[in-house]
């Protein structure tokens, strides 16, 4: 019998699962981000933002979740699309440049990352929904790359992927300009999810921004805080005679009625 | 005479239960030049001597990088040092992802000596011929740790490995009851002063191009000191080391008399 283990990715399970689907079975479902996510380079680095909503179909699984995920000290990595695809891939590229660092001594490059992404979503023909917006500063300055499900990538000044991706263009299309000091590119950028949020169901909640300078990263979580929940702040308790009392019945305690004793064990 | 029969194999005992092999690769690490590793409370500190193979030659690097919070300083055979470093780098970057934390000190060292014993039990292969000093902080606090070729690994306050690491050993004992309180800066400067027992007092000394210092603490990630940078804890051990450099340099000119 030859040796099948010629490397590669065997898509043996995904026919079995077609065939399962095709006989009438209901396959589970997955948690998607939906999603508004946004980048865009300025005069000294690239800001990177996201809406924190999880929707698991109609119901929103998760009001407050991370989406801008840690690759390197200078590279961020923004993720749409199935929120566990988007969780590992980054965590594992994440790592292979961690030894990649050790082994070559010097920074990452945005370049580098884009590279080990791209390779491992097209070795998986787009089943692994990730589709991501990377971001990063390096020695050749600051880049913004956009990463489809099937591998194909984009170089932009500013970018938005996920369901409120369109809410989003239409406000950097309108205001994106060349060379925007920090302040101007984080307004864009809030404005830009603000729009996602506001007018895309699968994006809500509130939006956090990253800035990834030469200096280092500022993480601003919870950048703007736009749906608030206002939680009930009054107590159920009522007052000691609200309910009117008809009538009354005195029970003996029941150790009174009832003997617990410890039987011992038999071996 | 006993000893010449039975030491030809990893899988052979000897007739006093010892296995030769295993204490030959140790040889080795008494080969490699000297490391010494101490911690205090907050911080573990490595200080060790670079070889050049010639004045022409680089030093050959002796500290490492494994992980944010760990780093080792090598001594013996390099080439299985790298092997080693890259298998508790790999080991680190997995347990990161895997577990999302960074992996304990003891756990690695664990690791590594697990994977140093297979090799002391399996025919056509040899040991590991290099020791290693492992310095890490994790939750539980500062480590040193030693590994051997024999796959044993041990917990230490401060230890020195290497070629005449008896006299850095010898040091320690007697200053490693200060440790615990002192300070990163104190316990540099331990470990330099540990460091210079072990050169012959024919040689130049230490110098900022022989000696490598790696640190890691509380709030510190490894960090190896190298090169000119060494050169402000180098001069605090030798302070007339710049005067008699300038003497030398006056005596290599022989006077030109008419």
């Amino acid at each position: 019998m030859e040796n099948l283990n010629r490397g590669g990715f065997s898509f043996d399970l995904c026919k079995r699962n077609d065939m399962i689907a095709k006989n009438g079975m209901k396959m589970p479902g997955f948690m998607k981000t939906g999603t508004t996510i946004v980048g865009v380079v300025y005069a000294d680095g690239v800001v990177l933002g996201a809406d924190t909503r999880a929707t698991e179909g109609p119901i929103v699984a998760d009001k407050d979740c991370e989406k801008i995920h840690y690759i390197a000290d200078n590279i961020y990595c923004c993720g749409a699309g199935t929120a566990a695809d988007t969780e590992y891939a980054t965590a594992l590229i994440s790592s292979k440049l961690k030894l990649h660092r050790l082994a070559t001594g010097k920074q990452v490059r945005v370049v580098t990352a884009l590279t080990m992404l791209k390779q491992m979503l097209f070795k998986y023909q787009g089943h692994v929904s990730a589709a991501l917006i990377l971001g990063g500063i390096d020695i050749t300055g600051p880049s913004l790359h956009t990463i489809y499900p099937h591998g194909s990538t984009d170089q932009l000044p500013f970018v938005t992927m996920g369901s409120g991706s369109l809410a989003a263009m239409a406000e950097l299309e309108a205001n994106f300009k060349p060379n925007m000091t920090k302040q101007e590119a984080i307004t864009l950028v809030a404005d830009a999810i603000k729009s996602g949020i506001f007018n895309d169901l699968g994006s809500g909640s509130n939006v956090n921004i990253t800035v990834l300078t030469k200096e280092g990263v500022e993480v601003l979580k919870g950048y703007e805080r736009p749906n608030e929940r206002k939680y009930r702040s009054k107590p159920y308790i009522f007052k000691s005679g609200t309910t009117p009392i008809l009538s009354e019945v005195r029970l003996p305690p029941l150790s009174s009625k009832v003997i617990i004793e410890d039987v011992p064990m038999e071996v | 005479m006993y000893r010449n029969q039975y030491d030809s194999d990893i899988t052979t005992f000897s007739p006093s239960g010892r296995i030769h092999q295993i204490e030959y690769a140790m040889e080795a690490v008494k080969q490699g030049s000297a490391a010494v590793a101490l911690k205090s409370k907050q911080y573990a500190v490595l200080v060790s001597l670079k070889r050049s193979s010639s004045e022409l030659g680089s030093y050959q690097k002796k500290i490492f990088v494994v992980d944010d919070h760990i780093g080792i300083a090598i001594s013996g055979l390099t080439a299985d040092a790298r092997v080693l470093c890259n298998y508790m780098r790999n080991e680190c970057a997995n347990y990161k992802y895997v577990y999302e934390s960074d992996m304990r000190v003891e756990r690695l060292v664990t690791k590594v000596a697990d994977k140093s014993q297979v090799h002391t039990q399996r025919y056509g292969r040899r040991p590991y011929g290099v020791g290693l000093l492992v310095a890490g902080y994790d939750q539980t606090g500062a480590h040193i740790y030693q590994t051997c070729p024999s796959g044993n690994f041990y917990s230490y306050k401060s230890i020195s490995i290497g070629a005449r690491s008896q006299s850095a050993k010898t040091y320690l004992e007697k200053h490693f009851e200060a440790f615990e309180g002192c300070s990163l800066q104190e316990l540099i400067v331990h470990g330099l002063r540990a460091l210079r027992e072990t050169i012959p007092n024919s040689d130049t000394g230490l110098t900022s191009k022989n000696v490598s210092i790696g640190i890691v603490g509380h709030d510190q990630p490894f960090k190896i000191i190298e090169d000119e940078h060494t050169a402000p804890y180098v001069t605090i051990i030798h302070p007339y080391r710049h005067i008699l450099e300038m003497i030398d340099d006056e005596q290599a000119e022989p006077m030109q008399t008419n």
